[in-house]
């Protein structure tokens, strides 16, 4: 435990000491913020409510959308990718820890950091220049605490299972681009599903995207009820555990072919 | 006329040395701590067509600095450097046209391509014509035994094989000067005899001019006539490679056997210009002033005295000039 | 000269062709990079028409102009990507020293420096940007008349001009800092804002940045309004299209001034 602990610390440490890296991240997002808002705002002049959701849920929709984004800094893909092409990966299978656990703490080091370097800037500015992004009630904000937590989880173990794509294919490059425009575009990140026709917004109910971002988000904004709000967090978790059951799949499959063939 | 000039030539740079911690980072914001770093100090030397000199000091003495600076990388803080008489500076990129250079830890071939492709680029690039191309490799192909490695894409080659590719890539467009910065490191003894023997060759054939930096003393034993030695950013020796060693270490070794079984060797020996540096069994290791004594006077006046079997002179080898050379600067 | 020139165009050519081999040689990653992309650009087309249809025109722009400036856009930053892959990473070359090889070669370096690569992924871009911008002016009635078609190419190059010298002066900062490789993303973020929806969704201060200090209105919003006969509707007053190529051509004489300075710093500096 106080291995994890100290790798904790070493991530928040190390991300404070990289101030250009963070003022540029901060404009990254606030760009981003600042488009979406004013989008809505523009396509919500004069009209009330579009599904239920009046303008200003959507834009506390938005905003809450970035923070959770900026928050959410997962590179287990792209540390796989290099490791793996680097051939450093035998080596780090060799120490005396659970590597798995070890990457997710660096992780979560990392995402944690941000919710004080990233979130709390971004969400000063939005209280000073757009709106406070209040939750619909505290029953919302305490059902939203869990869900953000899976849908972090979520990523995270699709981003290991993208990154574990190395072990069989070390060209495979940037799959992880494909991986992060699905998730940019499906997760409703961008554009919440319920808004697009029918035929695409039923299908991405059986699909994991939307679990990554729109579910906790609606919940803060109250859009569903306290029913549904059951449904969702049972749907995160059961994909979260899906996702864990292949990850582990794979990963002793992945660890066999190293020792096998020498990475 | 000289082909490489340097006269009074300086580089200082401004380095701002990052500070200790979380405390040490923002005060660097504000007041970053800044330091001259004098990298090259008051160097002059010149090197006349055909030479072939040896450039050495230890890491950070301004070797790459000065070759920088040479290859008009670099500019001079002060002072005046000419390369085939023209300022590299000045005149970047009609000197760059007849130099070639390779830098040891960094690639100039293209990765993800076949050798001959990358050889391609630098036809193109120097404008070589046709003929000339063929002809100039066909003859490095013919000298590094890398006629087979063409096709070969450079990520699959081994270091050796790349080394290889890299001269011949510096010499295709036959610069006049070819500059070298540790072609040697990391090679197998197989290869560094390759690299030799076709530095000597391009030298010998071409006429070419080349300034070789490395910290292989064989390479300068096998390769070189002259020798500049820089430490901390100034020249402290410059000359032919056997006055140095003369000039620099004035001590010779004498090896003597005596019969063994006759109790310590030379015992009770005391010399005015000679002195035993270590007894083994029955092999003594003496160090003699040559300016002073002679080693057949000394061998004379020990075979008078003592059951001596066996005697050998030992000529003091680079290493010992460099560290010699070295030391004596930290000490001033 | 002109044999200078043509010497120049060759190098530039060969390095166009081993570009696209080099890629070729990791199809997997070409491919999962351009289907990523690919994929990102159109839904961000969908995505805008998801919303003219749930809400109402944006800022009065229907979903086929909204296209049309959409495609025009994406079009510049097409060029742009293609012809940036090095501009934009000033960062690693001044840590890596690699600008210490280039200073090695018989060629103008600045040329040498912008041609040593070519970014075949920005196909993509241009691809889909065409598609949008053809689908675009076709239903907003754009007239393909042998002006409008001049015009249109003169506002991509002036467009990708704007984009080009914009990244390079950005991506610059790393003669000086080192460091610039994040400032870029973060460019990158706000082009795609500033370029990508009508002008008239931002508060007024917000356009006059995009107007005035960072000029991005150029590329898509202005000569859109023009071609479309939408009034640019700002609230400052300014009526003006076409001035694409001349801002372009401003923004790269800025943006070459810097970058000569920064490597007479990197060649007084080393790495």
């Amino acid at each position: 435990m106080r291995l994890y602990t100290y790798l904790l610390k070493l991530q928040l440490l190390n991300a404070l000491a990289y101030r250009f890296e963070y003022l540029s991240s901060i404009g990254r997002n606030l760009f981003f913020l600042l488009g979406s808002v004013f989008i809505w705002r523009t396509a919500y002049r004069g009209i009330d409510q579009v599904a239920g959701v009046t303008e200003a849920q959507m834009v506390t929709y938005a905003v809450v959308a970035v923070l959770m984004n900026a928050c959410f800094t997962i590179s287990i893909d792209n540390v796989l990718f290099s490791k793996i092409r680097a051939g450093e990966i035998a080596l780090d299978l060799i120490r005396p820890v659970n590597l798995v656990w070890y990457w997710m703490t660096e992780d979560v080091g990392r995402s944690l950091a941000a919710v004080t370097q990233f979130a709390l800037p971004l969400l000063a500015i939005s209280l000073l220049f757009v709106a406070p992004p209040l939750p619909a009630g505290i029953e919302a904000w305490l059902l939203f605490l869990p869900s953000c937590a899976l849908s972090f989880l979520l990523l995270w173990l699709l981003s290991i299972l993208v990154g574990m794509t190395a072990f069989w294919v070390t060209d495979f490059g940037d799959v992880s681009s494909v991986k992060t425009s699905l998730v940019f575009a499906l997760s409703g990140r961008l554009v919440p599903m319920w808004l697009f026709p029918d035929l695409i917004a039923d299908a991405s109910r059986w699909l994991p995207f939307q679990y990554m971002f729109q579910a906790p988000l609606e919940i803060y904004i109250g859009r569903i009820s306290a029913t549904e709000v059951v449904h969702i967090l049972s749907v995160q978790a059961i994909w979260v555990a899906v996702f864990a059951l292949l990850v582990g799949f794979v990963w002793t499959r992945a660890q066999r072919r190293v020792f096998v063939q020498g990475g | 006329m000289a082909h490489i000039e340097l006269e009074k030539v300086c580089k200082t740079f401004h380095v701002t040395r990052k500070q200790k911690g979380l405390a040490g980072a923002v005060k660097g914001l504000f007041r970053p701590d800044q330091r001259e770093v004098h990298a090259v100090r008051d160097v002059s030397f010149a090197i006349e067509p055909g030479e072939l000199v040896g450039f050495i000091g230890p890491n950070g003495a301004g070797k790459s600095t000065t070759i920088k600076m040479l290859s008009g990388i670099l500019y001079p803080t002060s002072g005046r450097v000419s390369v085939v008489g023209l300022s590299p500076q000045e005149k970047r990129r009609a000197v760059v046209q007849r130099i070639g250079a390779v830098f040891g830890q960094r690639s100039q071939l293209n990765w993800d391509l076949r050798l001959g492709e990358s050889y391609e680029l630098f036809k193109r690039i120097y404008r070589i014509a046709d003929d000339d191309f063929e002809r100039s490799l066909s003859e490095l192909c013919e000298v590094l035994g890398i006629g087979d490695l063409l096709d070969t894409p450079v990520r699959q080659m081994s270091l050796g094989q790349r080394m290889r590719g890299e001269l011949a890539g510096a010499m295709l467009h036959e610069p006049d000067i070819l500059f070298l910065d540790e072609p040697t490191i990391g090679m197998d003894i197989e290869v560094k005899a390759a690299i030799r023997a076709f530095i000597r060759d391009i030298n010998q054939r071409r006429n070419t001019t080349v300034l070789l930096t490395t910290h292989d003393l064989d390479d300068v034993e096998e390769l070189c006539e002259r020798l500049i030695i820089i430490n901390q950013g100034r020249i402290i020796e410059d000359g032919p490679l056997a006055a140095l060693i003369d000039s620099i270490t004035p001590h010779r070794y004498l090896i003597v056997e005596c019969d063994p079984g006759t109790g310590e060797p030379l015992a009770g020996f005391a010399h005015a210009h000679a002195e035993i540096l270590e007894r083994r069994d029955s092999v003594v290791r003496i160090r003699f002033a040559r300016s002073q004594v002679s080693a057949s006077a000394l061998i004379s006046e020990l075979s008078a005295r003592y059951p001596v079997r066996d005697v050998s002179v030992q000529e003091p080898d680079i290493e010992d000039v460099i560290r010699t050379v070295y030391g004596r600067d930290v000490e001033s | 000269m002109i044999a200078d020139v043509r010497h120049h165009l060759s190098v530039a050519a060969l390095y166009g062709r081993l570009s696209m081999q080099r890629a070729l040689e990791y199809p997997f990653s070409l491919l999962s990079i351009c289907l990523g992309l690919g994929f990102n650009y159109v839904w961000i087309g969908v995505a805008l028409k998801v919303l003219v249809d749930r809400f109402q025109p944006l800022s009065g722009w229907t979903f086929s102009q909204l296209a049309f400036l959409y495609g025009l856009s994406l079009m510049s930053r097409g060029v742009m990507s293609i012809l940036s892959f090095q501009s934009r990473q000033i960062d690693r070359f001044v840590t890596r020293g690699e600008f210490d090889l280039m200073l090695l070669r018989p060629l103008e370096i600045t040329f040498h420096f912008s041609c040593n690569r070519i970014n075949v992924v920005g196909l993509v871009h241009l691809g889909i940007g065409t598609g949008y911008f053809l689908y675009g002016a076709r239903l907003s009635g754009f007239v393909w008349t042998p002006l409008h078609v001049a015009e249109v190419l003169l506002v991509i190059a002036g467009g990708t001009l704007i984009y080009w010298s914009y990244l390079t002066l950005i991506s610059s900062i790393a003669f000086w800092t080192m460091r610039s490789q994040p400032l870029v993303d973060a460019s990158m973020e706000l082009m795609a804002r500033g370029t990508f929806y009508p002008l008239t969704v931002y508060p007024w201060h917000l356009q006059a940045l995009l107007t005035f200090v960072l000029p991005l209105g150029f590329i898509g919003f202005y000569p859109a309004c023009d071609f479309l006969g939408q009034s640019a509707n700002t609230s400052l007053p300014l009526d003006v299209a076409l001035w694409t190529p001349a801002v372009g051509i401003a923004m790269l004489v800025l943006a070459l001034t810097v970058f000569a300075a920064g490597l007479r710093r990197y060649e007084s500096a080393g790495s």
